[in-house]
């Protein structure tokens, strides 16, 4: 579709409103002017005809025909009179001019046009066309009658007032042209036609004028219109018209102001609600990112709040308490952890819940088999409250291992290079210490061999004794209650003596045998040592003071306690200082005397204790089997004594070894762990 | 006042001996051959100042009777006899109800021995 401007609509309108409008005038101006002209021009013919009929009505009775010459002289002297005749009642002609004829082939279009009563006379008009000309016809009658004295101004009063009666005496006819009717209208017609193309002029150039001073706010308006549908909402039209376009332009701006205001709030908005989404990713982003590295560490972690609830747990956590997520977090840690219905003693969720302080232990978790390390770090809300806390489980068996290896390494070192120090001190005594390891090796593995021994003939023995002891309980009681009739004789009552006492030497054998084989532990507990030995010495002291054999002991300060069984480890002193005596020359009992130094010392986390005797010593042979049970060298031994001692020593997680130089003495070394926890 | 010892053994003989010497050091005595006999015995009237009793015996042993009797509530003293050495693993089970080395005696029973234990556990000087 063709566009047009409201510039060339408005120019185009106005144009053919006024064409519209000057024609309408041309044509009613023509119309109006023709009809005025020409009725003008016609009144006039009448008119003239009346006045010539009024002033012929004398001649035409006197048939006067000069005089009626002379008044048609006159008429015709009027421009437009084209032909004047009078002519008598019978119709001859009494007097006639003509400026033009007109034919009788002109006179056949003739139209009476109007009948005009003229003062009870008829008047006949005639219009008709002729060669291009309009011409008009007036017929008059010429009327004579009675009339005032005063008009008599020719005199011929009395012929007239002879008649009684009006009639006609004669007609005036008038032949006028309308030509000049035509010459005015077409004159008026080429005025309205010019005062129309002036008229177009102007406004012509009104409508550019007005469409100029109209379209250039316009025209700004639109434009202004435009770029904000374009999206420039810092548009401003600047508009000092004065009129309505300032007020539209002021109401535009506003608009405008408007509108950015509602967009700028809309794409705030907008700002607003990607911002908001783009955190709730980041924020469902970064609770991914936690679960996953949460789950991802291998320690068990669980999330407990103040009342022991577990409120979060990772994977290790559910894979390692061997429970499904939702029964954890249905249930309180310590059932989760240790399957109890309240904290176990030295928790440390609970150290943390009363003190809000890290805790840390390291156990053995017997539930795992491993050590572990359980970490408890307290966890607290905005305003420092304790809101619960988070509780670590960690593996720490390897640690554990490598530490054990590490400390056995370190050991090894240790002594190494205790060796080599001593070998390079002394190296004459290379040899002596080669022999003297050699034969601690060949100790070693006689005890490696005694132990599984030892672990076969612990069954056995510990079947046997609930089976013999029985026995031997009913002989030995049966003696015993036999004992307490007063009536037996002397005789029978010593043998029943004997029956007792045989019975307790069979229960000790037995006891002994099980104690060396399937050592127990007893009731260990923490032990001063140097206490002990000392009851144990001064028990003793006596019965050795007989034999001459001198016990000196020398004790270390501050020696930290030991776990063990007071019974045991007085045991294990009694056989051991008994041994010494026993290995005096002449057995302790020739009362060839000697000396026993008993000392104690600490050896690192261990306690050292010495037993060294100047008895006769032992060959090696003898140094090979001292463990073996029922190996003896003495007379009335069982040959259980020092395979009981060896026993509960390493009941005692301890060491026991047996040095020996023949003719030079023994020394017995026991090394036992020092208590953890102190007495 | 006769203070009222039950005596428990699988072993007939054993309980006898027991029984005897009890009542010649003047104790009543009421004798339970097995834990079954024992349990039999708890369950019923009879009220016990002490009960000596065998810790290895047949189907009803000595731990058995002891939580038995701490069940139905009765509170006298108990002494352990045992033929093994090894009872140190007893006592850890029975260590929750109060038993310490002290209350064992190991067989063969030295009577008088016995004796003296009775009368601690019933503190009679």
């Amino acid at each position: 579709m063709v566009r047009i401007s409201v510039r060339v609509k408005a120019i185009i309108g106005a144009t053919a409103l006024i064409v519209l409008t000057a024609l309408m005038l041309n044509i009613f101006l023509t119309r109006h002017e023709k009809k005025l002209i020409q009725d003008n021009i016609l009144r006039k013919s009448l008119s003239v005809t009346s006045t010539l009929a009024y002033n012929s009505e004398y001649y035409v009775l006197t048939a006067n025909k000069v005089a009626l010459e002379t008044l048609i002289e006159v008429v015709m002297r009027e421009h437009d009179v084209l032909y004047c005749s009078v002519f008598d009642a019978k119709g001859d002609a009494l007097a006639s001019r003509v400026k033009k004829s007109i034919s009788q082939d002109e006179l056949k279009g003739a139209v009476i046009v109007k009948e005009y009563p003229y003062e009870n006379q008829r008047v006949f008009l005639k219009r008709f066309k002729a060669t291009g000309q309009e011409y008009c016809e007036v017929d008059m009658y010429v009327v004579s009658g009675a009339r005032d004295a005063s008009q008599d101004e020719f005199g011929i009063l009395p012929a007239l007032n002879a008649r009684t009666r009006q009639e006609n005496v004669g007609t005036v006819r008038l032949g006028v042209s309308l030509s000049s009717v035509i010459e005015l209208t077409e004159e008026a017609r080429k005025t309205v036609a010019l005062l129309t193309v002036i008229m177009i002029l102007i406004s012509g150039a009104v409508t550019i004028f007005a469409s100029a001073v109209m379209l250039k706010p316009l025209n700004a308006l639109t434009k202004g219109t435009h770029e904000v549908a374009a999206g420039n909402m810092d548009i401003r039209i600047e508009l000092k018209t004065g009129d309505e376009f300032e007020d539209l332009a002021g109401s535009f701006n506003a608009m405008v102001e408007k509108l950015h205001e509602t967009m700028v709030s809309r794409d705030s908005l907008a700002n607003e609600i990607s911002g908001r989404l783009a955190a709730e990713k980041t924020a469902l982003e970064a609770k991914a990112d936690w679960e996953d590295s949460f789950n991802a560490i291998n320690d068990m972690i669980t999330i407990h709040d103040v009342d022991f609830n577990i409120i979060q747990a990772n994977k290790a956590a559910e894979s390692g308490l061997g429970r499904a997520m939702s029964d954890i977090l249905t249930n309180k840690c310590f059932t989760s952890y240790h399957g109890k219905n309240y904290p176990p003693e030295g928790c440390p969720s609970r150290k943390v819940l009363q003190t809000g302080e890290i805790s840390v232990t390291e156990l053995f978790e017997p539930r795992l088999s491993k050590f572990v390390e359980i970490k408890a770090l307290p966890r607290f809300d905005a305003h420092h409250k304790l809101i619960g806390l988070v509780h670590i489980v960690r593996d720490i068996t390897e640690r554990k291992k490598m530490e054990e290896k590490l400390r056995a390494a370190l050991k090894e070192e240790m002594r190494s290079r205790e060796i080599m120090t001593s070998m390079l001190e002394d190296s004459s005594q290379i040899g002596e210490k080669l022999e003297r390891n050699l034969s601690e090796l060949k100790q070693a593995q006689a005890m490696l061999v005694q132990s599984a021994k030892l672990a076969s003939l612990g069954r056995l023995v510990s079947d046997m004794a609930h089976e013999v002891n029985n026995p031997l309980m009913i002989i030995s009681g049966n003696a015993q209650l036999s004992l307490l009739d007063n009536s037996l004789g002397e005789e029978i009552k010593k043998n029943l003596h004997i029956i007792h006492e045989e019975c307790n030497r069979a229960k000790s054998i037995i006891q002994r045998l099980l104690m060396f084989s399937r050592p127990s532990k007893g009731e260990q507990k923490p032990l001063d040592i140097n206490r002990n030995i000392e009851s144990v010495v001064r028990l003793l002291q006596h019965q050795y003071g007989l034999s001459n054999v001198k016990v000196y002991t020398q004790f270390a300060k501050d020696l930290p306690p030991v776990r063990a069984d007071e019974k045991q480890f007085q045991e294990v002193i009694m056989n051991l200082l008994n041994n010494a005596r026993d290995a005096m020359p002449g057995g302790g009992g020739g009362g060839g005397g000697g000396v026993i130094d008993v000392s104690t010392s600490l050896d690192g986390e261990r306690v050292k204790i010495e037993i060294k005797d100047s008895g006769t010593g032992m060959d090696e042979a003898t140094l090979v089997n001292i463990f073996e049970p029922f190996f003896t060298t003495k007379e009335k031994g069982t040959g259980l004594g020092l395979s009981v001692c060896y026993g509960i020593i390493k009941a005692h997680n301890g060491e026991l070894k047996i040095t020996s130089q023949l003719n030079k003495g023994t020394t017995a070394t026991i090394i036992l762990p020092i208590a953890q926890g102190g007495i | 006042m006769m203070y009222k010892i039950l005596v428990v053994d699988d072993e007939a003989r054993i309980v006898d001996i027991m029984e005897k010497f009890l009542k010649i050091n003047g104790f009543d005595v009421m004798k339970a051959i097995g834990g079954e006999a024992a349990i039999r015995l708890l369950s019923g009237d009879a009220q016990f100042d002490l009960m000596l009793l065998d810790m290895k015996m047949p189907n009803v042993n000595g731990i058995d009777v002891v939580r038995k009797k701490e069940e139905l509530g009765k509170n006298f003293p108990v002494l352990l006899l045992t033929g093994s050495i090894d009872a140190e693993k007893h006592l850890d089970v029975l260590r929750e109800s109060g038993f310490t080395f002290d209350d064992i005696l190991y067989k063969p029973i030295d009577l008088p021995a016995l004796l003296g234990m009775v009368r601690k556990k019933l503190n009679i000087k």
